[in-house]
């Protein structure tokens, strides 16, 4: 345990020289704060979902830092509370793509045979679909609701994270050290978990943050087809759909949620990116 | 040679079948009820029933798909749309045009940006010029179609007023909208060439070409760039998928009644026999391109020619068998 300490260690020292992943990490942790503390910047149903006509589209004030939209409602909580959802929605959908991604990807590795070649051709079936096709006909076909756009996410980004897995791990089972696993009499449960997916945990980490952006572009571009989560709830994709008929006068209610959806996705593509360096300086472009 | 092509169009063909019949599956997912979504709430049970009947709601599904794929492949014939009544087949094909236009133009601009600033940025890593491109790229894979197609509008045609943002009547509509898809995937492929050509240029053969004294531009361009390119190849055919996807909400966005558009509107009527058409027909598409990217690869790929052309050596090694 305590060499394992030292690895972790050894890569935040590493990551913290790189300047472009401490700047991700600290719009990270900044859209977090705001996503933890959305019901103290404004209550949820009071602030970013009550509707105030006579309050309708103020310019940033004190009282409303960044305004209020068409509907008289806060910008600034819509925002906060638009980054619960997000960062909820791409964390849910990352977590359950790449459990079930490791699960499938390491066993057909592992196996291999009829199994692997069943698994492979069912995944480039669903990639021969473009991904926003595939979620708009499961959202179709199970209609439009926060858990059904979660479900469409984890679909189509599943194959992808399959094969992504399975090709990682094609090159780890090769090693010897998993040849004298097995000699030595571990199960294959403890060979794939221990051996395998273990090793594999670096790249899977970065591929996940990637994913994490790719997860959060996804959502805004759903909700901003009316595919996504309910027109009312305060999704950043949502908003900019609605501020559309007010882009000359308030370009501001598009540019604040825009800003929101691009730092957030750049943010987690530059931690990637230096994660990538950390855990594997010898990959260093 | 042939072999080779005739081998990937039938593959082609499976792919295809396979990927309608998810898209059938899917889509059959939930027990609907088209007959009722056709006639509405007021209309009596018995008239329901009987257009069910007609529509073969009532069969088993195996029979629904291949009869669907069937009078698809003879007669063209996707069904007709719930709420039109129109054939899905001539709604689409009136879609289609508009759908091509800007992915096929965004295709070739996103190539002939991409590239070449791809290749610059690698050849003159870390200056200045280098910095400024990978920066925008980053920058730009994380704007969504729809936010730039809006901030392009709000410049362009809102405060300068010299494009029109708002449908597709003349070529002057197209611009803003090829842009939008442009620019992500010239950046996308920019990122890719510049780590291909790094790492290429880091291989020993090119090493051996400078040291013998090779210009360093023909170094580049006639060993880094050629072997490069194979990758770079393959990688663009794939991200015609994202393009299509992205010219979806790049549709919406400047109201262009291109496929996407067709779909959107289809998903929210719940007109399933449309939403079905456009999804395979948009995959369809897809695939028709990675097929052609596919054969043109084996064309400059040699590894893949060898394996199907057989050189007279070989042959000659058969007949003495």
């Amino acid at each position: 345990m305590k060499k394992d300490r030292g690895q972790f260690r050894e890569i935040w020292r590493r990551l913290r020289k790189n300047r472009a992943a401490m700047i991700g990490l600290s719009i990270i942790i900044v859209v977090v704060l705001l996503a933890v503390f959305a019901d103290v910047i404004g209550d949820y149903h009071e602030v970013a979902l009550k509707v105030n006509t006579s309050n309708k589209l103020q310019p940033p004030s004190l009282s409303h830092p960044f305004g209020t939209d068409i509907f008289g409602r806060d910008v600034l909580a819509r925002i906060a509370h638009g980054a619960r959802l997000s960062l909820s929605i791409a964390l849910i959908t990352t977590l359950a793509s790449f459990t079930i991604a490791c699960f499938f990807g390491a066993a057909v590795a592992y196996w291999g045979g009829w199994f692997d070649i069943i698994v492979m051709r069912i995944c480039d079936l669903f990639m021969c679909i473009p991904g926003i096709l595939l979620a708009l006909a499961i959202i179709a076909a199970l209609g439009t609701s926060k858990v059904n756009l979660i479900i469409a996410l984890i679909i189509a980004s599943l194959p992808g994270n399959i094969r992504f897995i399975r090709s990682l791990n094609l090159t780890i089972i090769e090693q010897d050290y998993i040849e004298a696993a097995k000699a030595y009499g571990a199960s294959d449960f403890r060979v794939i978990v221990r051996h395998i997916l273990l090793n594999a945990l670096g790249p899977i980490i970065v591929q996940a943050t990637m994913n994490i952006a790719s997860i959060i572009i996804s959502t805004a571009s759903l909700s901003f087809l009316g595919m996504g989560v309910k027109a009312s709830e305060p999704e950043w994709g949502s908003m900019l759909a609605e501020s559309a008929e007010f882009l000359r006068t308030k370009p501001f209610l598009t540019l604040i949620p825009g800003a929101a959806i691009v730092f957030s996705a750049l943010a987690m593509n530059l931690l990637g990116d230096g994660l990538r360096d950390a855990l594997d300086p010898r990959l260093r472009t | 040679m042939a072999r080779f092509v005739v081998q990937r169009i039938l593959i082609s063909f499976l792919v295809v079948l396979g990927v309608s019949f998810l898209v059938f599956a899917i889509l059959n997912l939930t027990p609907g009820d088209p007959a009722r979504l056709m006639l509405g709430q007021m209309a009596p049970q018995e008239a329901v029933d009987q257009l069910n009947e007609e529509l073969g709601m009532n069969k088993p599904f195996l029979q629904r798909y291949v009869d669907y794929v069937w009078k698809a492949v003879t007669k063209l014939d996707f069904g007709r749309s719930y709420t039109t009544n129109e054939p899905v087949f001539s709604e689409i094909m009136r879609a289609f045009p508009k759908t091509l236009t800007i992915a096929l133009f965004s295709v070739f601009f996103a190539s002939i940006i991409g590239v070449p600033m791809g290749v610059y940025s690698a050849v003159k890593q870390y200056s200045a010029g280098d910095t400024l491109l990978t920066v925008t790229a980053m920058f730009l894979a994380a704007v969504p179609a729809f936010l730039l197609g809006m901030i392009l509008t709000l410049v362009f045609s809102l405060n300068l007023k010299i494009l029109p943002n708002y449908g597709s009547a003349t070529i002057k509509h197209y611009i803003l909208p090829i842009v939008t898809v442009t620019l992500p995937a010239a950046a996308a492929l920019l990122r890719l060439t510049r780590s291909t050509m790094l790492e290429t240029i880091r291989q020993d053969y090119i090493r051996t070409a400078l040291s013998k004294g090779m210009p360093d531009r023909q170094v580049i361009f006639r060993h880094a760039l050629k072997n490069a390119l194979l990758p770079i190849i393959t990688i663009m055919g794939l991200s015609f998928g994202g393009l299509l996807g992205g010219t979806i909400l790049v549709e919406k966005t400047f109201s262009i009644a291109g496929l996407g558009m067709l779909e959107i509107l289809a998903i929210q009527k719940k007109d399933v026999p449309l939403v079905m058409a456009t999804t395979i027909f948009l995959a369809a598409v897809f695939n028709m391109i990675i097929l052609v990217v596919d054969i043109l690869y084996a064309f400059i790929d040699p590894r893949i020619k060898a394996r199907f052309v057989k050189s007279r050596r070989k042959k000659a090694q058969e007949a003495l068998r």
